[in-house]
């Protein structure tokens, strides 16, 4: 059985010479952490399933430009998370995470088996504050916490060095304090 | 309150949107035409400033009609259209306007060749004969002579394609050479002025008399553009231009 590398390269290899298959393989293989790094961004369901689709065929036509051996993720993350911020639109028209938050029994994508569940009001009131931050504070906490992404990863998304996460991200989990106190 | 905030965070359970399956539709995209990828904007290196006037009709002379009956396209319409630059006479190719509006204002992709730089002058002609086009004008320099006052190249983009009656076109001093730039068919015209025979729509033909003392790369792109190259060029340098549209 290949390495998931090895067969993540052979999957590039076939998609750079028209293999349709490796195509999907590789969409489907990704869509879910695009598509909700997109959200996060957009903060509209819609708008993030625009940029995954153009995301994706600007990657797929540009695969002869992703370097060999490097993952195939953080590339594609970088080029749907371009997509999702040209797209963005007015706070007005913003589908917001508290609406959807919570039907969920299962943890988020973020949590292990052994992850506690949160009491419904704390996760509500958490998400309500975050919908309040501004969009970059939002996507950099969503990446990180909500959706699981490295540090590099996360970086890729911001379209930020790697060095500028840690400090992004502190400074938006004050603000997120500030609006969880305010609220209490 | 910080490890617990973080600890929250991490457990929060988000009830995402459901993730739609792109695959099929980005298959099908993947085989359609690419589009132009945008133009990036270079450090803008002084860009000529080229007066441009949108220059009146000029009266067609009665002397075409002979030259188009001479051309044989009795039996298929022809829109005629005056001299886009006579000797001396100001440009005549539209209003100036910037890329970004030009862009918005066709329903084709219009590419830059990166060969050549920032343009010193984009045209937007609304109402030529055959639709609309945008010209991009690069101002004459040493060793790029002037082919009208102000400009030394200019690169004209419009829904069309070449037609096989511009071998009529083309008088015994002009040279025809077929070849292809990047894989799209394409001709270089040289030699003596010369007419340019192009279809905007299947058997609708557009013949225009060049008076610019030019050579002429003409390239019929996958996407329905066809880009017309014009300056005193040698094929090389012709498709070199081409090839770096972008």
């Amino acid at each position: 059985m290949a390495e998931p590398e090895e067969r993540e390269a052979e999957l590039v290899r076939r998609a750079r010479a028209g293999d349709g298959a490796a195509c999907a393989a590789i969409v489907r293989a990704h869509q879910d952490i695009a598509f909700r790094t997109a959200v996060l961004i957009c903060a509209d369901a819609h708008d993030a399933e625009e940029a995954v689709q153009d995301g994706f065929v600007k990657a797929l036509r540009a695969l002869h430009r992703f370097r060999d051996g490097e993952p195939l993720r953080p590339w594609l993350l970088a080029i749907v998370a371009n997509e999702a911020r040209n797209r963005r639109r007015s706070a007005g028209r913003r589908a917001r995470l508290a609406a959807h938050a919570l039907a969920a029994a299962e943890p988020a994508v973020a949590g292990g088996p052994e992850v506690a569940v949160v009491a419904r009001e704390r996760s509500a009131q958490l998400l309500a504050a975050l919908d309040r931050l501004g969009e970059r504070d939002r996507t950099v906490i969503g990446c990180r916490y909500l959706l699981d992404l490295s540090e590099a990863e996360t970086a890729r998304v911001l379209g930020v060095r790697p060095g500028t996460v840690k400090s992004r991200l502190s400074r938006a989990l004050e603000r997120l304090r500030g609006e969880v106190g305010d609220v209490r | 309150m910080s490890a617990e905030l973080e600890r929250d965070l991490r457990a929060l359970a988000v009830d995402w949107p459901q993730t739609p399956d792109v695959a099929p539709v980005v298959l099908a995209r993947l085989d359609e035409p690419a589009p132009r990828p945008r133009w990036r904007r270079r450090a803008a290196a002084a860009a000529a400033a080229l007066a441009v006037a949108a220059g009146a009709a000029l009266a067609v002379e009665p002397a075409r009609s002979a030259i188009l009956d001479w051309l044989g396209f009795g039996s298929v319409r022809i829109e005629q259209r005056p001299p886009r630059i006579a000797p001396g006479a100001r440009l005549d190719l539209g209003a100036p306007v910037s890329l970004a509006d030009a862009r918005a204002a066709v329903a084709f992709p219009v590419a830059v060749p990166a060969a050549l730089g920032d343009p010193g002058a984009v045209l937007l002609d609304r109402d030529a004969v055959g639709g609309p086009r945008v010209s991009l004008a690069y101002a004459p320099r040493p060793g790029r002579p002037a082919i009208a006052p102000g400009v030394g190249i200019l690169v004209t983009q419009l829904r069309a394609r070449t037609s096989t009656a511009i071998v009529k076109a083309v008088g015994p001093g002009t040279t025809l050479e077929r070849l292809t730039v990047g894989g799209d068919p394409a001709i270089f015209l040289s030699g003596d002025p010369h007419g340019v025979v192009f279809e905007p729509a299947p058997g609708d033909l557009v013949f225009e008399e060049e008076h610019r003392a030019a050579d002429v790369l003409l390239v019929d792109r996958p996407d329905g553009v066809l880009v017309r190259i014009e300056g005193r060029l040698d094929r090389a340098e012709a498709v070199r231009i081409a090839d770096s549209l972008d």
